[in-house]
C-alpha cells in the first residue's frame, strides 16, 4: 500500500485533503461495466503562472484502455504525468485546484509515498529508455530496487514479464546481452516488460509507438489489447487511428480542457461536441 | 470548416457531386423511358437505354474514389458516413437507371402494338415513383432528414397502387388474349416503378444515416423510432 488511506489533512496545493471512496462508488461509468480506478475532479494544473489544465473531470475505468487525444499542447501528456506525479519533478508545476484519486485515495495527499505510487502506476515513454544493462537486468531492475534478489524469483518474474510483453520468444536465448542490441520496437516492448515486472495496476503510455515502424507499432498495439485484462491502461496518442484500434474509451482535450469523453466507437462515429468533430475529421486549425 | 488536407476535401466533394450528377442522369433516363411509352416515341426509349451507360461509368468512378478516400484518409464520423453512403447510394442509382433502361426496352416493344388505353393509368404511378425519387435525392442534397423520413409512407402507397393496377392489367390480359404481350410489358414497367420507389427509400435511409448516424435499413417503424432516439441521445460531453 503506498499510503495509509485513513491519513488526511491539508495539502501543499490546497487540494481537498482526501477523496473518499464515494468517488468510486457513486458512479459506474455509463456504457461500461467497469468501475473507475482513477477519478479526476475539477482539476486545474499550472506550470508556474501558466494554467495547463482547466477544470478536468474524468473517470478512468478499470481494466480498460483509455486514449487521450488532442493537438500538441492541449494538456493530455500533462494530465498523464499527473497520475504518477511525474510533474513533481518539474519546477513550478503544481495542482492549483481539484484532486486526483486512485482507488479512492487522493494521490496528492502529503502522506503519499511517491515511489510506491509510481510502482503502482507504471509509465512507458515516447522514446524507449532501456538501461545500459542486459535484457535480463533491465526487467529485473525494479524488482531488485524492491529488494528482491532471489534468483528463482527474479527468473520467474523476468520470464513472465517478457512473455506478457510478447518479447520472450525473441530474447530467451540472449537474456545476458545488452538491451541496446534490440531493435527499437523490441526496446519499447522491453520497457513495457520492465514496467509490468513490478506488477503495477495502471500503465501510462505517452505516445509509445511514435518512433516505431508499422510492424513494431502493430506488436505494441496487440500487446496493449492483451495487457488490459490485467492492467488499466491510459495512452496518449497523436495517431487517431491508433486510438480507434486500441482504446475502449477516448478523451479529447483542447487548450487544457477536456472537451469530450466517451466510448471510442461513439466518439469517432458521432461526437457530441463540434470541436471534437472538427478535430477527428481533420477540420481544425 | 474545411479539412486540413485540401485533397481530401476535394475528393469528398467530387464524390458527392458525382452521386448527384448520377441521380440527375438516372432521373432523366427514367423520364425518357416513360415519355417514350406515353408519347410512343421510339427515340426517347432508345435514349433511356443508351444513357444508362453514363450512370454505370459514374458508379464505377464513385466506387473507386470511395475506396481511395478510405484507403488514403481513413475518414471518421460524418465523413465516413458520407463515403460509405455515397458508395451505397450510387449502387441504388445504378439500379434506378437499370430500371429506366428496362422501361425503355419494354416501352419499345409496346410501341409495336396498338396503343393500350390502360397505358395512361400508369401515369399517376410514374408520378408517384418519380416524386419519391426526386424527394429522396433532394433530401440527400440538402441533408433534410425530415423529408427523407416522410418518404416511406409514400412508398407504401405506391406499392399498394401498383399492386392494384397490376391485378387490373392481369384481368385485362385474360379478357383480351391477343394483347397478352403488351399487357405483360406494361406490368413489368409497373414493377420497375415499384422497384424505383424501393431504391429511393434506400437513398432516404442513407440520408438519415449520414445526418443522424441512425441505421434504419429494416424499415420497421418501431425500430426506426428506437434508432432515431438512440442517435439523438447526447453522449457524455464534458466541460
Amino acid at each position: 500500500m503506498f499510503l495509509d488511506p485513513s491519513s488526511s489533512g491539508t495539502t501543499s496545493s490546497s487540494i481537498p485533503s482526501s477523496v473518499s471512496k464515494e468517488i468510486l462508488e457513486e458512479n459506474v461509468l455509463p456504457g461500461t461495466l467497469s468501475e473507475p480506478v482513477i477519478a479526476i475532479r475539477d482539476l486545474d494544473f499550472s506550470y508556474g503562472p501558466v494554467r495547463a489544465l482547466k477544470g478536468i473531470n474524468l473517470r478512468v475505468p478499470k481494466n480498460q484502455v483509455t486514449a487521450f487525444i488532442g493537438p500538441s499542447g492541449c494538456g493530455k501528456s500533462t494530465l498523464l504525468r499527473c497520475f504518477n506525479r511525474m510533474n513533481d519533478l518539474v519546477p513550478g508545476a503544481h495542482i492549483s485546484k481539484g484532486s486526483i484519486a486512485v482507488d479512492g485515495v487522493n494521490i496528492y495527499d502529503p502522506s503519499i509515498d511517491v515511489i510506491a505510487l509510481r510502482k503502482r502506476i507504471g509509465m512507458v515513454f515516447q522514446k524507449s529508455t532501456p538501461f545500459p544493462r542486459s535484457i535480463y537486468e533491465n526487467v529485473a531492475y525494479g524488482l531488485r530496487i524492491d529488494g528482491i534478489n532471489e534468483k528463482s524469483r527474479l527468473d520467474e518474474s523476468v520470464e513472465r514479464s517478457l512473455q506478457a510483453a510478447a518479447l520472450w520468444d525473441e530474447t530467451k536465448d540472449r537474456l545476458a546481452e545488452s538491451a541496446f542490441g534490440l531493435s527499437g520496437g523490441q526496446q519499447q516492448r522491453l520497457c513495457i516488460a520492465r514496467t509490468i515486472a513490478v506488477k503495477p495496476e495502471i500503465i501510462l503510455m505517452d505516445e509509445p509507438c511514435s518512433a516505431l515502424d508499422p510492424i513494431a507499432t502493430a506488436k505494441i498495439e496487440e500487446l496493449i489489447s492483451s495487457l488490459k485484462t490485467d492492467f488499466t491502461i491510459v495512452i496518449v496518442t497523436h495517431n487517431m487511428q491508433q486510438a480507434t484500434r486500441v482504446s475502449d474509451r477516448t478523451a479529447f482535450f483542447y487548450l487544457g480542457e477536456l472537451v469530450e469523453e466517451n466510448d471510442t466507437v461513439t466518439l469517432f462515429s458521432k461526437p457530441a461536441v463540434k470541436e471534437t468533430d472538427d478535430y477527428i475529421r481533420g477540420r481544425f486549425g | 470548416m474545411s479539412h486540413i488536407l485540401g485533397n481530401f476535401e476535394a475528393s469528398l466533394l467530387d464524390c458527392r457531386e458525382k452521386v448527384l450528377t448520377m441521380a440527375s442522369i438516372a432521373q432523366r433516363n427514367l423520364a425518357n423511358g416513360m415519355k417514350g411509352l406515353f408519347e410512343r416515341n421510339l427515340e426517347l426509349c432508345n435514349q433511356a437505354i443508351a444513357d444508362d451507360e453514363d450512370v454505370d461509368i459514374l458508379e464505377k468512378e464513385i466506387d473507386a474514389e470511395g475506396l481511395q478516400l478510405i484507403m488514403r484518409y481513413q475518414p471518421v464520423a460524418h465523413d465516413l458516413r458520407v463515403v460509405l453512403s455515397t458508395m451505397r447510394i450510387s449502387k441504388d442509382l445504378e439500379r434506378v437507371s437499370d430500371q429506366a433502361c428496362n422501361i425503355g426496352r419494354r416501352a419499345r416493344k409496346i410501341l409495336k402494338y396498338m396503343e393500350l388505353d390502360e397505358t395512361k393509368l400508369v401515369e399517376p404511378i410514374y408520378d408517384m415513383a418519380t416524386g419519391i425519387l426526386t424527394d429522396a435525392v433532394k433530401s440527400l442534397a440538402e441533408g433534410d432528414t425530415e423529408l427523407a423520413l416522410s418518404l416511406k409512407e409514400r412508398d407504401r402507397e405506391l406499392d399498394s397502387v401498383e399492386r392494384k393496377l397490376a391485378k387490373k392489367l392481369t384481368k385485362r390480359m385474360e379478357e383480351s388474349p391477343t394483347n397478352i404481350k403488351p399487357y405483360l410489358h406494361l406490368i413489368f414497367i409497373l414493377r420497375s416503378l415499384e422497384r424505383i420507389g424501393d431504391h429511393a427509400i434506400n437513398i432516404s435511409r442513407d440520408t438519415v444515416f449520414i445526418e443522424q448516424a441512425a441505421s434504419i435499413r429494416s424499415g420497421d417503424p418501431e425500430e426506426l423510432q428506437q434508432e432515431l432516439a438512440k442517435a439523438s441521445t447526447p453522449s457524455s460531453a464534458t466541460s
